[in-house]
């Protein structure tokens, strides 16, 4: 099953790969089988753009440790950008995918990257904001779909207009078919 | 397979918001979907900016200024500040880290390119290509 991998995958990600890469790792990577290395080693191997990965075991410890510490997302700390979140790789597909530019320099892509991080951090912490509001538990499609609908209902002023389209605001299955029925009634 | 590959590995998103929020707040998997989408166009929205403002330039490729710019053209000028500093620091590392390759190359030591300098870390969350 796909989805039962991905937790696996989760609880100890890159530092298999980094492991690997180091070589004489004292590090245990845990019980973990071959076939999630063989996963992370294929990631590794597959994004040459990655920067270089640090070989040093200490420095493995302190990124293990690191990662596990709440990242600040002020774009000031020294380990905070020598971190990225996502793999460049994806990154670049996307930015490629809907746009005419043919070329993209890796530290455009690197600040995609970071710059994206910046976003989630900000859209949850103010969707989670959303939801304590609403006295929830859970936060919720609705409060993601409020904050790009009336920007007003949350405390920051960030534009997220932009969003519109992704997160609409949910309608019934019956009122969406009339209007549609309407629409093309009108049309015809 | 193709569907998860034009958003950002689920995971990753996951992990970042656990990371942003509360310990006692709780995220509904259509939620954390929907910030996956979410980013993705982000991703898409800023792109587009800077590839038109190349384009208008005659230029063919979009750099981490064109990037900066978009942001703050945008109105996501929170973005740009942090950004800018970013963009600051790995220019920065990157020299560092070619001058460190020279002076390698220079002494005729056959090192391998995994120098541990400047902008040598990188810590990449989760399954990334997890396009199973």
């Amino acid at each position: 099953m796909v989805s039962s991998k991905k937790p696996n995958q989760e609880k100890k990600p890159k530092s298999d790969g980094v492991n690997k890469a180091g070589g004489g790792n004292t590090r245990s990577s845990g019980s973990k089988p071959k076939k999630k290395n063989t996963n992370v080693q294929a990631i590794v191997k597959k994004e040459p753009e990655v920067h270089e990965i640090s070989e040093s075991s200490s420095s493995d410890s302190v990124e293990e440790t690191r990662r596990d510490e709440p990242m600040k997302s002020n774009g000031g700390g020294v380990e905070d950008a020598k971190m990225i979140r996502f793999p460049m790789n994806r990154i670049r597909r996307i930015m490629r995918s809907d746009n005419s530019a043919p070329q993209i320099m890796q530290d455009a892509v690197f600040l995609v990257n970071k710059a994206t991080e910046l976003f989630i951090e900000r859209f949850s912490g103010e969707a989670y904001e959303s939801s304590v509001q609403d006295k929830k538990k859970f936060i919720h499609y609705k409060h993601l779909c409020k904050l790009s609908i009336d920007p007003s209902v949350v405390s920051n002023s960030e534009r997220y207009e932009f969003l519109a389209d992704c997160v609409p605001e949910k309608v019934k299955a019956e009122v969406a078919l009339e209007e549609w029925e309407k629409s093309m009634t009108d049309a015809g | 397979m193709a569907d998860e590959d034009r958003l950002l590995p689920i995971a990753n998103v996951g992990r970042l918001m656990k990371q942003i929020l509360p310990s006692n707040a709780k995220i509904s998997k259509e939620a954390k979907q929907t910030v996956q989408e979410c980013a993705t166009e982000f991703i898409s929205f800023v792109t587009c900016e800077a590839s038109d403002k190349c384009h208008r330039e005659n230029r063919k490729t979009v750099n981490g200024d064109d990037i900066w710019w978009a942001l703050s053209t945008l109105g996501l000028d929170n973005y740009a500040d942090a950004v800018g500093r970013y963009l600051h620091k790995y220019r920065e590392a990157e020299r560092e880290r070619a001058e460190n390759n020279k002076s390698s190359n220079d002494s005729g030591n056959e090192r391998e390119p995994n120098i541990t300098s400047g902008y040598s870390r990188v810590l990449e969350k989760g399954s990334s290509s997890s396009a199973r």
